[in-house]
């Protein structure tokens, strides 16, 4: 029995889950797949599957990709402000561009040699050199060209795109793809360790909704943990990836994740204490949160994220790849309400292919992922049929996030009716309300919006003027009066025009701003799976009246807001 | 004709993981073939692995050496390394 080994990260997600430790595919991969040895240390790799391996110009391939992923998480690493750790991972990247190892390894193939074989002592050789040297630092590095050159033979023979194993596994990587998450959530995914992102990222949030523990900014030296062994996650206080640990650590259950239920038929009435009725509803963006939140008592989706499988795309989503994504979660919500968000790809879910966009001047930051659809008419056409298609067992609704403008919403319009031609019942359309000034105007929507819901993060945030990203940044600042007065504005003028107003942010689930939601009027929350039964137990423990009597004393404390 | 240049630097620290990466990285930017001599070892600067290799502590004196066009420069960067970033470790 190997000893355990211990990884610190900061808590994004809480939970203890145990699992496999699965290492996370590389960004690129870089070769063509040979038979893959399996999960032995590279140094074993027998010589009898390579008959058809790798040539010399893969190894060269395979040692430049690793060499890109390591400066890649250098460099996100100096951005958190983690210089120490960037260094190191930099000359990790250094070693495996070093012709010393390439060149070596290059020139043992092209005489023959194996290709894997040739990668692995190529790099025990260089690490004995490192190894017998006197000086400490010097000898520490040794292990990290064995990492190296481990890495560079999980490229070469595609191991790390090797299926997640059977059973619960623990996903670890240098950063986390929410697409990852929710391509993983129904096999096994138990829970993420990554070394780069924090608490506001979307992998983090997607975590959260799934209800599975997560840990971000974890020690680079995670990268290296066996795969295959098992693992404890500890997402509660002190974060840590505990591998191989002592049987005493493991917790009595082998998970808390909470394991995804069967849906069940018929949907729960929520009412408050004084016999209110409440809609509930949950945020998604996979077919195991639209699971897990029907069997919280969840009517429908109120708010479906479609860009989360995207934010690694290198091209607007085609029709059929919406369709590929959409139609696992809709097809559980036959005769429930969904609401489908279109494309927000703005913030950090801003894709490789936009990024130029966005850095060239885009000032605005909220108007990236709007506006960058309208501009392409033809993407904005493509999710449009897509949602119709996949989504049209279901009361289906279509929401525009971060409007701030009449116009845009138009814009949104004039393309459904004419992709709905066909269609005997064109959705209702929508839209997000966490623009500020969208907020104080709200009454100026209700002409043509179909309804209204409220995005307590960004308006939160942009009311407060602290970035998303930001630590001090948390769900239950929407109690602000500030933020309360323009929630009562948005409530107020969807009354006045008879128009349908839900909360979908995480402020909804919040104990402490659910009372003043309630208070102002609102009646349909969609938050987290996760989050659904504490906000079920909430509402019928809350008197409206109470609530709204709350509610207007918080208001009173706003300042007098400028004409 | 291929320019040559030479120059002695003695060690006021040992030469870490961290400073023969900024060497490396240093170096690569010369086209001209740059090497570092300690004792009987001699290392192509370009390469991290051969420069940690050297194992160079305080009080070794290195020769940096380097030939072509930009020698003198690449000299120039290499040495500037060496008596800034060993200063720290020591």
């Amino acid at each position: 029995m190997s000893p355990s080994q211990t990884f610190r990260g900061r808590v994004v997600s809480e939970g203890v889950a145990t699992g496999q430790v699965y290492l996370s595919s590389p960004a690129t991969p870089a070769i063509p797949a040979i038979p893959a040895t399996p999960a032995t240390p590279a140094t074993s790799a027998p010589a009898a599957t390579s008959a058809t391996a790798a040539t010399a110009a893969d190894v060269r391939a395979a040692f430049a990709a690793v060499a890109a992923e390591r400066f890649a998480l250098a460099e996100r690493l100096r951005a958190d402000g983690r210089a120490d750790q960037a260094a190191i991972v930099e000359i990790g990247g250094l070693m495996a561009g070093d012709p010393a190892l390439v060149d070596a390894a290059v020139t043992a193939v092209e005489g023959g040699a194996e290709p894997v074989a040739a990668v692995a002592e190529t790099a025990e050789a260089q690490a004995a050199i490192l190894a017998a040297l006197p000086s400490e630092d010097l000898a520490a590095r040794a292990d990290d060209v064995r990492q190296v050159g481990r890495a560079v033979v999980a490229q070469l023979t595609a191991a790390a795109a090797v299926p997640p194993p059977d059973g619960d596994f623990i996903l670890v990587g240098p950063e986390a793809d929410p697409a990852d998450l929710i391509r993983l959530a129904d096999a096994g995914l138990a829970a993420i360790v990554s070394v780069s992102g924090g608490a506001s990222s979307h992998a983090a949030i997607i975590a959260r909704g799934l209800g599975l523990p997560m840990l971000a900014g974890a020690d680079p030296a995670v990268l290296d943990a066996p795969a295959g062994h098992l693992a404890l996650v500890d997402a509660t206080g002190d974060g840590r990836l505990v591998v191989d640990p002592a049987p005493a650590d493991l917790p009595a259950k082998t998970s808390v994740a909470p394991s995804a239920p069967d849906a069940t038929p018929g949907t729960p009435a929520h009412r408050t204490a004084d016999g209110q009725p409440v809609t509930l509803l949950v945020n998604a963006a996979s077919a195991r949160e639209v699971r897990m939140g029907l069997a919280a008592g969840a009517a429908g989706v109120g708010l479906l994220r479609t860009e989360i499988p995207f934010v690694g795309a290198t091209g607007w989503p085609t029709q059929a790849e919406h369709e590929a994504a959409l139609t696992p979660p809709l097809a559980l919500l036959a005769g429930r309400p969904a609401v489908v968000r279109l494309l927000d790809f703005s913030g950090d879910k801003v894709p490789p292919f936009l990024a130029g966009t966005a850095a060239a001047g885009n000032s605005a930051a909220h108007d990236n992922g709007l506006t960058a659809l309208l501009d392409a008419p033809e993407a904005l056409r493509a999710q449009l049929r897509a949602i119709l298609a996949a989504g049209r067992d279901t009361d289906l609704r279509i929401m525009v996030p971060m409007v701030s403008t009449v116009a845009e919403l138009t814009q949104v319009k004039v393309a459904l009716t004419e992709v709905a031609a066909q269609t005997s019942r064109p959705p209702l359309l929508g839209m997000m309300v966490e623009v500020e000034s969208t907020a104080a105007n709200a009454a100026a929507f209700t002409g043509p919006a179909g309804f209204f819901s409220i995005g307590t993060n960004d308006l939160t945030s942009e009311v407060l003027g602290i970035d998303r990203a930001d630590p001090r940044m948390r769900p239950g600042l929407a109690a602000d009066p500030r933020v309360l007065t323009l929630l009562q504005t948005v409530a107020t003028a969807a009354a006045d025009a008879g128009l349908p107003v839900s909360v979908c942010g995480d402020a909804a689930a919040d104990p402490d701003v659910l009372p003043l939601l309630l208070g102002v009027g609102i009646r349909t929350f969609s938050v987290g799976a996760a989050r659904l039964p504490q906000v079920a137990t909430q509402v019928a423990a809350t008197d409206t009246a109470r609530a709204a009597e709350q509610a207007a004393a918080a208001l009173s404390e706003a300042p007098a807001r400028p004409a | 004709m291929p320019a040559s240049c030479e120059q002695v630097i003695t060690l006021d620290g040992d030469l870490h993981a961290r400073p023969a990466g900024q060497l490396a990285v240093a170096a690569a930017k010369f086209a001209a073939d740059v090497s570092l001599t300690v004792g009987d070892k001699t290392a192509n600067a370009k390469s991290v692995l051969a420069v940690m290799g050297l194992g160079a502590t305080t009080g070794q004196q290195v020769t940096a050496s380097a030939t072509g066009s930009d020698a003198e420069e690449a000299v120039a960067a290499v040495v500037a390394i060496l008596a800034d970033a060993t200063k720290v470790g020591g």
